[in-house]
């Protein structure tokens, strides 16, 4: 039964060892092969798949989520004046962002877990908000405008990571806020962003000019015109980042610098647009005008735009807000008309598509907004065409002087109308000028006279010189919008002619006036107008330069020469006398022009200086002045409506401060001179000849009282203010004035008359009124002393003289 | 203790002062150089950004040190002959056992939910000593397998007639080995340690299958451990998402997915060359744990695919010189202790490459001299130590 289980025969023990120790060599070897080769093959392959198959995949996913790509923003360019005074310019501002929703990632939940990982979720949540708490009071206190209860919502929102909580932070703020940052360590979910603001220092000065930026850019104006240079090239900072959106600290930063814009140098100058902008608006209050103004100044002799002002005018700053007051008033008007209108066709909807009144109303006024704001935007000076009037009679008569057609000595006769093609035209004196030379029919603004001067000429050569003075084209001045003027083209009929020969019926931009007027005074010459000067780079090196480019030669060196003689007389005697001012010789043209709509004047003056050798041209006009009753030539100011009188004055005024900044040397005629106004030097105590040079560097005569070598007394005492050329009288020695004199009486007497009859008295007179231009017939009206009166020696008396008005500028004609 | 002159000294103590194997030596000197300049620059940003930690070298300068002492160890373990191994075996796997249940005593420590570390003056994973105790024991008791005699039972009895059966099946010889491997098996999974779980027994299959176990019990033990595994990630959810998150990781990149894709985008980012030492962006925090079982990735990021592949290439050599000591060594002790710790080390390579690349699913096993971890270290270098050790009693080749 037992059975010795050995099948096969027992090996020797060295055997068995033998045995075993090859079976553990080969499978030691197998396992060598597996561990030690076979599974590295598969790691290598997959290695392989992953960093070299996959690798521009892997790479571009990696770099995405790597690399921090900021946009750096590129400075805007400046505007500078003419003489490098910052008119625009950006600064840094800042943006405040919370990310709420790294605020609660910052606090960290494994601090609230008990050894089990149990979450302690009230002190948890009460961290959250104790976070919360010290940015919201914080920020509250930092920023007073802050919404609080706005901002804890904001703070709700804890998927966001991106809240805008304020923009345009001034650096002030910004500091502040980044203290406030440091201090409490926030910067983890609340930093600032910089970005720009546009500022402009002199608030409203040249704004059309200038324009604004708005989220977009450059909007209107240079702004918008030279967008491109001046908003410069982003640039761009790649760096990397860790997974918590932090730079690396070993960052490779890839630096596309941002390239600055471009700076623009105008040609400017803020102290004449200053000028030119408080001389229009001071004639805007003073002829209660309705619909504001324009003033250009230019430089006649290269096309360089000197100021350029509109009104009504807004602050770049804010150019949202109207603030004109007329403006104001039109928004008012005009909401009630559109809102009139929404309500008509709101009552034709349907019942459910109605909307409420209170809607209507805010849409009726939003649209009355949009539509002021526009109009303050606008440079008038480019984009409005206005009828120029007896202004463009100056460009007439340079035309009919180039070609011959006049001269000088012609003479015409003015019945105060002229019948032509069936047309009765009514000169502005309808008593008519009567007999009178060409520079007295061009002082009259003689419009009968122009009508056969236009004639002379005859329609083919008139609008040959209508386009050569760039009437029917566009200047090309570098600012957006320009409009140009509508007329009849080349087939002008008769009466169109003799209409547009004393500038109606046509319209023109008061830029295309200006710069055609220019070519009538410059020696012939129009210029293309412009107002950048150059525009450099951030370190001052010059891109591109401008220079006064000349269209073409319109009339020739002398036939301008002669127009400029006869303007200079509409000033000195003519019609624009109101311009005139004493030591600078200015000439010009007065215009005013009836517009189709009813009860709208534009009245205007073209006035350059000097004469002689013209360095500034001047366009006021002056939009609606108001009537005092409707139909009425007289102005609620109780001025006459017209350019003479209105416009001239302030334009001559204006013309006087721009050749005074500029440093034109006065050259005063001896009229002149005494209606200067000097004040005395102080000579008691200087020998004779001192006394004298002193005095006749203040344009003083003298005479001397009594002997000896040193002044003891003078009068007038110094400091006193008396008219120029006056006589001062200097007392020698012993000799005393007298105390007192006895003021005769000058009422009715002419200038000169009076000027004497208080000198002889030992008085001074100072001549005053409207004009300082005193012609034969201007007589004394008033004087400031009343006659009879004992007054010291030396006084100076206030004589009113007054000219009687011979209007002649106003242009209208009637069919008859 | 002064030393013996060499006349003194036995067959057996002269042959234990042999030369160690240079090529294993410097290849494991080669490989932990690599690994500590590029554990430092993958812990670098880790260490800069962290504000618990602050200081940049916080990593570097530990890992350092405890290499220093690792490679001083490694040297005295080296000396040791390993003869002695051979009774130490069984008091070693007591000791760990020990160890290991010490982990649930106030001792222990648990990090992430999982108590496997053991704190005693330095905090050290008690899996680490059972991995290379449990090899020790296995080599010690197989190497005496061909003396051992087949044990017989009565035949007239059933039980006999069964034990015989298993006997003749070569079952019952296993039992002890069972019996170990299971309680030790039994404690890394109670720490709820799969990694531990799956080196220890890898460790010890290596050595049974070196010793000549019948190959039918590995197949069929592969068999049920693979269908038990099968199972489990059919039937549990748990392991289910873990399959798909690694068959498509993108899918949930900014999830669960996380760590693989950014792990994928380092490797992907360093192309062939990579982007040169010290300039990956990858440990910039994007990169979870860039300094421990990620930081292969780094590797490859930093030196690219070339220098990927030539760690991997040191790694396979080192192995390979692992085995060729194991085969030459001077008896089938030394062969399995080293095919025991070899394969240990070239699974945990594998495992370690094997996840970064996602060709296997997230395991979380830590590369050998490059992870950090300070015992570790020091316990790799003392196996390394030990095959050092063994490699001092390889004979001489003979010369003709």
């Amino acid at each position: 039964m037992y059975k010795q289980p050995q099948s096969e025969p027992r090996k020797s023990a060295a055997e068995r060892s033998r045995q075993s120790k090859r079976m553990v060599f080969r499978r030691s070897l197998v396992l060598m092969a597996v561990f030690g080769l076979g599974l590295f093959i598969p790691l290598l392959i997959q290695l392989w798949n992953i960093a070299i198959g996959n690798h521009d995949k892997y790479q571009s996913m990696a770099i995405e989520q790597q690399l921090m790509d900021v946009t750096v923003s590129a400075n805007r360019g400046e505007i500078l004046d003419a003489n490098g005074e910052v008119l625009a310019m950006s600064a840094t501002v800042y943006n405040l962002i919370l990310a709420p929703k790294d605020l609660v990632a910052s606090v960290n939940e494994n601090k609230f877990k008990d050894d089990d990982g149990n979450l302690d979720e009230d002190a948890y949540n009460a961290e959250i908000q104790r976070k919360r708490d010290v940015v919201v009071n914080g920020l509250c206190e930092l920023l007073p405008d802050l919404d609080r209860e706005k901002l804890e919502q904001r703070m709700e929102k804890t998927n966001s990571q991106y809240e805008v909580l304020a923009t345009q932070i001034e650096e002030q703020d910004a500091k502040a806020i980044r203290a406030f940052i440091e201090e409490n360590n926030t910067s983890y979910y609340l930093y600032l962003t910089p970005s720009t603001k546009r500022y402009y220092p002199f608030g409203s000065l040249a704004s059309q000019v200038l324009g604004f930026v708005n989220s977009e850019g450059g909007a209107y104006g240079l702004e918008a015109w030279y967008e491109d240079l001046l908003k410069g090239v982003p640039g761009r900072v790649v760096t990397g980042k860790t997974a918590q959106n932090v730079e690396m600290y070993n960052s490779y930063s890839n630096y596309i610098d941002a390239v600055n814009g471009y700076d623009l140098t105008l040609t400017l100058d803020a102290t004449i647009q200053s000028y030119a902008q408080q001389e229009l608006e001071k004639g805007i209050e003073m002829y209660d005008v309705q619909n504001g103004g324009f003033c250009l100044v230019m430089d006649p002799q290269t096309g360089k735009v000197l100021a350029m002002a509109s009104s009504p005018n807004f602050d770049p700053n804010n150019y949202s807000v109207i603030s004109d007051s007329f403006l104001l008033e039109d928004v008012e008007t005009n909401t009630a008309t559109i809102y009139q209108q929404l309500k008509t066709e709101n009552d034709a909807k349907s019942a459910d598509e109605q909307l409420t009144d209170e809607e209507l109303q805010e849409q009726a006024q939003s649209q009355a907004k949009a539509a002021a704001r526009e109009e303050q935007w606008s440079n008038r000076t480019v984009k409005e065409t206005y009828e120029p009037g007896s202004t463009f009679k100056a460009l007439v008569l340079a035309a009919a002087l180039e070609e011959g057609v006049i001269s000088e000595n012609d003479t015409f006769d003015c019945p105060g109308y002229y019948n032509i093609g069936g047309w009765t035209i009514h000169c502005s004196k309808r008593s008519g000028h009567g007999h009178q030379t060409l520079a007295e029919a061009v002082q009259n603004s003689c419009n009968p006279a122009f009508i056969q001067i236009g004639q002379k000429l005859g329609a083919e050569k008139f609008y040959e010189y209508f386009q050569a003075f760039g009437m029917t084209q566009k200047t090309g001045i570098d600012l957006p919008g320009e409009e140009k003027g509508v007329n009849w083209g080349s087939n002008m009929g008769i009466v169109d002619l003799a209409v547009a020969s004393f500038g109606q019926r046509f319209n023109v931009t008061p830029i295309q006036m200006v710069t055609g007027f220019s070519a009538v005074i410059n020696g012939g010459n129009l210029y293309q107008p412009y107002v950048v000067q150059k525009v450099t780079d951030s370190e001052g090196n010059i891109v591109k330069e401008n220079s006064s480019t000349l269209v073409r030669q319109v009339v020739s060196e002398q036939t301008s020469q002669r127009a400029r003689a006869i303007l200079e007389t509409v000033v000195s005697e003519g019609g624009g006398s109101n311009a005139y001012q004493a030591g600078y010789r200015i000439g010009g043209k007065t215009g005013s022009a009836e517009t189709l709509e009813d009860g709208r004047t534009i009245v205007s003056f073209m006035g350059f200086a000097p004469a002689d050798d013209p360095k500034v041209i001047v366009l006021m006009a002056y939009d609606t002045p108001k009537e005092a009753s409707p139909g009425s030539s007289y102005g609620t100011c109780g001025v006459y409506i017209s350019g003479g009188a209105m416009a001239a004055p302030r334009a001559g005024e204006l013309i006087a401060q721009i050749l005074d900044y500029m440093g034109v040397e006065k050259q005063y005629t001896v009229e002149e001179s005494a209606a200067t106004t000097v004040t005395t030097p102080q000579v008691t105590g200087y020998t004779v000849a001192d006394a004298a040079t002193r005095l006749e560097k203040k344009n003083l005569k003298y005479r001397t009282v009594g002997t000896g070598d040193v002044v003891t007394s003078q009068v007038p005492a110094s400091n006193a203010a008396v008219p120029g050329g006056s006589t001062v009288i200097l007392y020698l020695g012993d000799a005393a004035p007298e105390e007192t004199t006895t003021v005769p009486n000058v009422v009715g007497m002419s200038y000169e008359g009076a000027k004497n009859a208080l000198e002889a008295q030992g008085l001074f007179m100072q001549a005053a009124g409207g004009s300082t231009f005193y012609s034969e017939s201007s007589k004394a009206q008033s004087q400031s002393v009343a006659a009879g009166e004992s007054v010291a020696t030396g006084t100076v008396v206030e004589v009113q003289f007054s000219t009687p008005v011979e209007d002649g500028v106003a242009d209208f004609y009637e069919i008859t | 203790m002064a030393r013996k002159p060499k006349r003194d000294l036995t067959v057996e103590e002269q042959l234990a002062r042999g030369p160690m194997d240079l090529p294993f030596l410097m290849l494991v000197m080669i490989l932990l150089g690599i690994g500590l300049i590029m554990m430092f620059s993958a812990s670098y940003a880790t260490a800069y950004y962290d504000n618990k930690v602050g200081d940049p070298l916080y990593y570097i300068k530990r890992q350092a040190l405890f290499a220093v002492v690792g490679v001083a160890v490694m040297y005295v373990v080296s000396k040791i002959n390993y003869q002695t191994f051979r009774w130490m075996a069984l008091p070693a796997l007591m000791f760990s056992i020990i160890l290991l249940l010490l982990v649930f005593t106030p001792l222990g420590r648990s990090h992430n939910g999982a108590r496997r570390w053991l704190y005693l003056g330095v905090e050290f994973q008690p899996s680490e000593i059972a991995k290379i105790a449990v090899i020790l024991f296995f080599a010690a008791r197989l190497c005496k397998r061909d003396s051992r005699k087949p044990r017989r039972y009565k035949n007239r009895t059933f039980t006999g007639r069964m034990l015989n059966r298993l006997e003749h099946i070569g079952f019952l010889e296993l039992v002890p080995y069972i019996a170990v491997l299971g309680l030790v098996l039994a404690l890394v999974l109670l720490e709820r340690h799969m990694s531990g779980t799956i080196l220890v027994m890898v460790g010890a299959a290596a050595v049974l299958f070196a010793a000549g176990i019948n190959i039918w019990w590995f197949i069929g033990g592969g068999a049920a451990a693979g269908s038990l595994l099968l199972f489990i990630m059919l039937a549990t959810p748990y392991m289910n998402a873990r399959i798909q998150l690694w068959l498509d990781p993108w899918a949930q990149r900014q999830g669960d997915g996380y760590q693989t894709t950014q792990s994928l985008l380092a490797m992907g980012s360093g192309g062939l060359l990579g982007k040169g030492l010290g300039n990956s962006v990858q440990k910039m925090l994007y990169l979870p744990e860039p300094e421990n079982d990620f930081v292969f990735p780094i590797v490859v990021e930093e030196l690219g695919y070339i220098g990927g592949a030539v760690v991997l290439i040191l790694f396979a050599l080192l192995i390979l010189r692992g085995y060729w000591l194991a085969l030459h060594a001077r008896d089938k002790f030394g062969t399995l202790t080293i095919v025991g710790i070899i394969t240990l080390f070239a699974t945990q390579v594998f495992l370690n490459i094997a996840v970064v690349t996602n060709l296997i699913p997230n395991t979380g096993i830590s590369l050998p001299f490059f992870s950090y971890g300070g015992t570790a270290l020091m316990i790799q270098l003392a196996e390394m130590g030990m095959i050092l050790s063994i490699s001092r009693q390889i004979p001489a080749p003979k010369h003709d």
